[in-house]
């Protein structure tokens, strides 16, 4: 990237084939729309660029981009969905264990999206994307983050405006969660 | 990519299997757009250094310059009332320039007109030693020049003020008109304790007065600065000095003057 602020635009296009698959990955996860991810992926990239002057390297890219990202989906979401909103918003309680789990039992069983049904729709790659479709948005978030920006739970911290307990907790419901929708492929 | 730390959540299956199956791309043309937008940003405006310079430095230059601005304000704020009473003081010890005070040339015109030779080394001490030329323009307050006088116009009166009187009189026609004026706002001249120069000035105005009569306008001017009780005073003088003709002459005119002016009772028969 500061290669790139510096003119060097060759450098700009080897830092997009790095991230390029790993954002839109996130995003579209995230959103579950291709249309609305790639909208969201191009506005990432052009803030990416418009931000170059003011680029410092105070973090890794991948933060600082993935954050962009993060901020990116809550616009999204403020525009089009509220309720949505409201479950990305920090939330201090999510450091406790019981309120955690009150949160997931109030969501859709794994069950209820069964690995026969599942199947039925012809590939993996299509459960998993239901298995993250069925997790909570932040904790979805927060294992994209992790498995798409291998990203540290200090760096999910940091993009995600929480704390790192948060982000670990988060996480590790997250992981349960897939495991137990996923348990057949495993 | 960062080493997770211990502590940190991880499910090798879960993570194994995500990654083969999660092969979603943005589609050439989203590719080609951004990275077309990412080569025009740097045409349009290659490193830009310059940008950037005045990016960062603007802020403290605007406060800077803002500072600058609100201290020489300040500065000069605080130094203007100090330099304007630094000039009035000065205005105040300079000496008069003419014009500023026309009470005075009158009066010394008085003076001279009653003590001709006489009282014009005592003017020349005054503090303004300007030539007479320029000093018969110069009225000094009446009141001052009222005390100052009147020594000389008893010192005139013990000399023999007819003499100086017929002196007056033999006077060209010219030097008579231009202390004319002063001869009508001799009132200080009454005020003085000789009532012998009192007289000798009256009658040196009065008659000086048919041979060359001053203009109404100089008159009137003259009236303006003779208040109401030093011209009665003056009239009482001129009674007492047995001019009684002048006397009335100078009451009726008082009277057109100043009709609303309570007259005292001896002025009312």
């Amino acid at each position: 990237m500061l290669a790139y602020r510096a003119g060097d635009a060759e450098a700009f296009t080897a830092l997009y084939q790095r991230y390029r698959g790993l954002l839109y990955r996130y995003l579209a996860r995230q959103c579950g729309n291709a249309a609305i991810a790639e909208e969201l992926y191009q506005d990432i990239w052009i803030k990416v660029v418009n931000a170059r002057a003011d680029y410092e390297p105070l973090a890794r890219f991948s933060t600082w981009i993935f954050r962009i990202a993060h901020h990116r989906l809550i616009d999204h979401y403020r525009r089009h969905a509220h309720q949505l909103l409201a479950q990305f918003a920090p939330n201090p309680g999510d450091d406790d264990p019981d309120g955690a789990d009150e949160m997931i039992a109030m969501l859709p069983a794994p069950g209820h999206e069964t690995p026969h049904a599942l199947h039925e729709r012809q590939t993996t790659a299509q459960r998993i994307c239901l298995a993250l479709a069925a997790l909570p948005p932040v904790q979805r978030e927060v294992f994209l983050l992790a498995e798409e920006g291998g990203m540290t739970l200090e760096e999910i911290a940091v993009a995600t405006d929480t704390g790192r307990e948060t982000a670990k907790s988060r996480l590790r419901y997250a992981l349960s969660k897939l495991r137990q929708s996923l348990q057949d492929l495993l | 990519m960062t080493e997770p730390r211990p502590d940190s959540p991880s499910d090798p299956e879960i993570s194994r299997l995500y990654r083969q199956h999660s092969t979603d791309e943005p589609s050439p043309a989203v590719d080609q757009r951004i990275l077309a937008a990412a080569r025009a940003a740097l045409a349009g405006r290659p490193a830009n250094p310059r940008g950037g310079w005045w990016q960062r430095w603007r802020t403290p230059l605007a406060l800077a310059t803002t500072l600058l601005l609100t201290v020489t304000l300040s500065v000069l704020h605080e130094r203007q009332p100090a330099e304007l009473s630094a000039e009035r003081g000065v205005r105040q010890s300079l000496p008069p320039v003419p014009g500023d005070e026309p009470k005075r040339s009158t009066a010394e015109q008085a003076a001279s007109a009653a003590a001709p030779e006489a009282s014009r080394p005592a003017t020349a001490a005054g503090p303004a030693s300007l030539p007479a030329a320029g000093r018969a323009e110069v009225p000094p307050p009446a009141a001052k020049k009222t005390e100052r006088d009147a020594p000389v116009t008893a010192d005139n009166a013990a000399a023999g003020g007819r003499s100086a009187a017929a002196e007056r009189k033999a006077a060209p026609a010219a030097i008579t008109q231009e202390s004319s004026p002063a001869a009508t706002t001799s009132p200080a001249a009454p005020a003085a304790p000789a009532p012998a120069s009192v007289g000798a000035a009256a009658r040196e105005r009065f008659e000086a007065t048919p041979a060359a009569a001053p203009p109404a306008a100089a008159r009137s001017r003259a009236e303006g600065v003779r208040t109401p009780a030093v011209w009665l005073e003056e009239i009482r003088s001129l009674r007492r000095a047995g001019q009684t003709d002048e006397a009335e002459r100078q009451l009726r005119e008082f009277r057109r003057v100043h009709p609303d002016y309570p007259l005292p009772e001896e002025f009312r028969q």
